[in-house]
């Protein structure tokens, strides 16, 4: 139940950067929240998180109106590069979980790029992509802390993984 | 009033004395005047002031309302004149609700869905041209693929020379490319290219954009070029979807002998 929470709160997420968007005019700047709440996942849920990434995937394909798949895929495998990775780092500090927020941000946009390569979709995104990369990925790291409280609210007790 | 000769010693001692003294009372008068005016008048306008400033505030704010309502009806002018130029077509008024959250793709959601005769396929124009087209519906909202996202592809032709090309999306909001050109394909600057109707989606003769830049290359069959779209999508509120159901054919030139005709 409360992993449905996070999935309402993906979605609530979403549609208010969608409506912040359309009156900020911001360009290409737009923050994956999702993709924040995929490195939440990683950090504080077990293997059982992926039905939530799967999840997450699937809402921020529906919001970014990309091919169907195309961020689900790239969140399973950010999810699982942030697991593998958790062997070498302390998740518990927060400096880690921004760090690790901002690589993962750059990691999966270069995947997406790498997407649109391989599925012959134009240059024009992958040079977006390039241009905005680290723009986007520190947008994603300031956004990180409300978005994580709010995520742990939902959560309540089962945050409590090793990044909690 | 006495004459200068009828001023006696009196009437000069009297100045004598009383000009000091008046002179002190207007010191102490004007002094007082102006303390009063100085400060404790201060005191009422200061209230007055901050009465003023609130007024100030309100006008502005009414000001603002005024000219934000100037806006829109400027807008909505310019989109009931893009709907008499649309005809018979079928169309409804629509709010942007939202934009999509990827930084890639440009599409924007509308507060008009199948509810209101809305259907995935239907174009999507903004007072000065096409801007996209419907790519799913539900009951009271659409999502709408903007001319300018990636996978959008649009036939257009010119609308001096009626050269054909394909317009697609870049991903960004103030340029988009146009390919399938033949070679010889007769394109300038600042031509305007309009929907040519081929592939049945868009009506014929909607403005999309006007060409910044032309490229032949040594070798191929196709030449490239820039447009910049009609629309601006950074300053787009609303929008008017034409349904398909009203959508109408083109009248058909008649059948030359040995060739099909409509049934």
């Amino acid at each position: 139940m409360r992993y449905a929470g996070l999935l309402v709160l993906a979605i609530v997420l979403l549609a208010l950067e969608g409506s912040l968007c359309r009156v900020l005019h911001l360009e290409s700047l737009r923050p994956d929240l999702s993709l924040v709440l995929v490195v939440f996942t990683s950090f504080h849920l077990g293997a059982g998180g992926l039905v939530l990434v799967l999840g997450l995937g699937l809402i921020a394909d529906g919001f970014a109106g990309t091919p169907p798949g195309l961020f689900t895929s790239v969140y399973i495998v950010v999810w699982s590069a942030v697991r593998g990775s958790m062997r070498f780092v302390i998740p518990g500090i927060r400096s880690v979980q921004m760090i690790t927020i901002f690589l993962a941000s750059v990691f999966s946009y270069l995947l997406v790029a790498l997407m649109y390569f391989a599925l012959d979709l134009g240059q024009g995104p992958i040079a977006i992509l390039l241009t905005w990369m680290l723009p986007l990925a520190l947008a994603n790291v300031l956004l990180a802390l409300p978005v994580w409280a709010l995520a742990r609210r939902v959560l309540g007790p089962l945050a409590s993984g090793p990044g909690h | 009033m006495k004459d200068a000769e009828e001023q006696n010693a009196l009437d000069r001692g009297l100045l004598w004395a009383s000009g000091p003294l008046q002179n002190a009372f207007v010191w102490l008068i004007d002094g007082a005047a102006g303390l009063w005016k100085d400060y404790v008048w201060l005191l009422d306008v200061r209230e007055e002031n901050d009465g003023l400033k609130s007024q100030v505030e309100v006008l502005q704010r009414e000001l603002a309302n005024q000219k934000e309502v100037l806006a829109e009806n400027e807008r909505l002018r310019e989109l009931v004149s893009m709907r008499q130029t649309l005809g018979a077509h079928r169309v409804v008024a629509a709010r942007i609700i939202g934009v999509g959250t990827s930084p890639i793709s440009r599409f924007i959601q509308i507060d008009v869905g199948s509810d209101d005769g809305i259907k995935p396929g239907d174009a999507v124009v903004a007072s000065v041209g096409l801007a996209g087209r419907c790519t799913s519906v539900v009951a009271a909202y659409s999502e709408v693929q903007l001319i300018i996202d990636p996978r959008s592809a649009v036939a257009v032709t010119t609308q001096r020379s009626r050269a054909r090309g394909i317009v697609r999306g870049m991903g960004r909001d103030e340029l988009c490319k146009v390919d399938h050109l033949v070679r010889t394909a007769d394109v300038e600057e600042g031509d305007l290219l309009v929907t040519s109707g081929l592939g049945g989606v868009y009506p014929p003769g909607l403005p999309v954009g006007t060409v910044t830049t032309t490229t032949t290359p040594k070798v191929g069959v196709f030449r490239h070029a820039d447009m910049a779209p009609v629309v601006d999508f950074r300053k787009i509120e609303e929008v008017l979807v034409i349904l398909a159901a009203g959508k109408q054919r083109r009248p058909r030139a008649p059948s030359a002998p040995g060739t099909d005709g409509e049934p």
